[in-house]
């Protein structure tokens, strides 16, 4: 009876052990890995048995190679932009990406806009930059236009000069994605993805909830001046430090607004959005970075989307349901 | 009737409970020397290449990528950087020094990524920029 007693206690110490050691080996080591595609670096943290990184990166590989990318000519947007009667089938993913922008464009009076594509060009974001004429601008402003977009099934056709860029919400589109692998992988308990800075996080890390660094705009982007926490979600942030170029004492940053065809100016350095898909995330960082802060609020709300705005005086400027969940922590920010 | 435990079964008890805590302590600690020490993990085209401790970088050196084009990574104790390359507009380069963990820069041209990372614990999971 002793025995058998202190065998029990053994193994059952024994079993202990194991299991507690080896959920605690789980928790602190994820899979960390990085890749590149939408011209950007991919990094996935993944908490759990598998690393499905690899899928990950494939997905989001494809999305762009099939649907979303301007230039490699097997995409959908790179037919609808070199189809000689300006209109062509795609898949019905391409089809429902462009109906989500329209419906966004029409709710912010235009300010947010795929058909850019040809302004973007004209400035040279993609490659050399410089400041355009104003008539080549005057120009590429006419050929701008949501409204010109047709959606029939999955027909795309736009008027003629219109170019289509997905740039705004792709990185947003890649979580989606991503967030699609990751559900449909039991094996998966938590996951960080980030795609060129856009976000997601879901499930459990190493601990619970996640904390989230929203850039410094005046320093890299491996500097941030505030701390987010959340549970899930998807993050997306806008500002004036990416792609800038100096040209005649003056910066001049990529986010263009299609009305005046120059760089956005709102008082706003960055807007980071958390929303419910990183599509929203992505395309209302856009949006809200151009049509500034009072304009914003209203739209956010209508997309259950929340934005941390940092202005051009360093004022941190939050919607009511971050206003907990978001604290500054470099001292030159401050609440406005 | 007998007792169900004697004094060496205490002991024995004891000494279970002793080594599991040491066993959990064990398996809580990160895979390398120290919890918190930095160490470097360079990506090319996806594939991770090397993984350096920067802990242990007490003299600094150089690494050449074999890419097109060209990279020179800058290993020093706890800090990493993009010394050179060979690319147009050198923003992997203009990314500055990487110092903790989740800095990352990357030369789009060339496929090369430098990633920092931690077995301790940092104050964000990610940064979204």
């Amino acid at each position: 009876m002793k025995k058998t007693a202190a065998l029990l206690t053994i193994a059952i110490l024994a079993g202990v052990i194991l299991f507690v050691a080896g959920a605690n080996k789980r928790k602190a080591t994820p899979f960390v890995s990085a890749d590149f595609a939408m011209g950007s670096v991919l990094s996935a943290s993944i908490y759990g048995k598998n690393d499905i990184a690899p899928l990950i990166f494939e997905g989001i590989k494809k999305a762009e190679a099939e649907n979303l990318s301007e230039k490699l000519s097997s995409s959908d947007i790179y037919k609808i932009n070199h189809s000689e009667n300006f209109s062509a089938e795609v898949s019905p993913y391409t089809s429902g990406m462009i109906k989500k922008c329209v419906e966004i464009s029409s709710r912010c009076g235009g300010y947010f806009d795929i058909t850019v594509g040809g302004l973007v060009n004209l400035w040279g974001f993609g490659g050399t930059p410089s400041v355009p004429s104003q008539e080549d601008i005057d120009d590429a402003l006419l050929a701008i236009g949501y409204d010109k977009i047709f959606i029939e099934n999955n027909y795309i056709s736009k008027s003629p000069g219109q170019l289509l860029d997905m740039g705004a919400v792709g990185k947003g589109a890649a979580c989606d994605i991503a967030y699609d692998i990751i559900k449909n992988d039991a094996s998966v308990r938590g996951a960080a993805v980030s795609v060129g800075g856009s976000v997601l996080v879901c499930g459990r890390g190493g601990k619970s909830g996640w904390t989230v660094g929203v850039r410094d705009p005046d320093k890299t982007q491996n500097d941030y001046m505030g701390i987010l926490t959340l549970e899930e979600g998807f993050i997306s942030t806008s500002g004036n430090y990416e792609k800038v170029f100096e040209e005649g004492g003056i910066k001049h940053h990529h986010i263009l607004n299609p009305f005046t065809g120059y760089p956005s100016e709102s008082g706003l350095k960055s807007v980071t959005v958390i929303a419910p898909t990183g599509f929203l995330s992505d395309a209302l960082s856009t949006a809200c970075f151009i049509i500034g802060y009072e304009k914003s609020v209203g739209l956010l709300e209508i997309y259950g989307a929340d934005g941390i705005f940092i202005t051009e005086g360093n004022e941190v400027l939050l919607t009511e349901n971050v206003d907990k969940s978001f604290k500054i922590t470099d001292g030159n920010y401050m609440y406005g | 009737m007998d007792k169900i435990f004697r004094k060496c079964d205490a002991l024995i008890i004891i000494s279970l409970i002793l080594l599991s805590m040491l066993a959990l302590a064990a398996a809580g600690k990160p895979p390398f020397n120290k919890g918190g020490d930095l160490y470097a993990v360079i990506y090319v085209n996806g594939k991770e290449i090397e993984a350096i401790p920067l802990s242990s970088a007490e003299i600094g050196y150089e690494i050449n990528t074999d890419t097109s084009p060209s990279t020179v990574i800058r290993i020093e104790k706890n800090c990493a950087c993009f010394l050179n390359a060979e690319c147009r507009d050198k923003i992997c380069v203009n990314t500055g020094n990487l110092t903790k963990s989740g800095d990352a820069a990357a030369c789009l041209p060339a496929g090369v990524v430098i990633v920092l990372k931690s077995a301790g614990k940092s104050k964000v999971d990610i940064i979204a920029y």
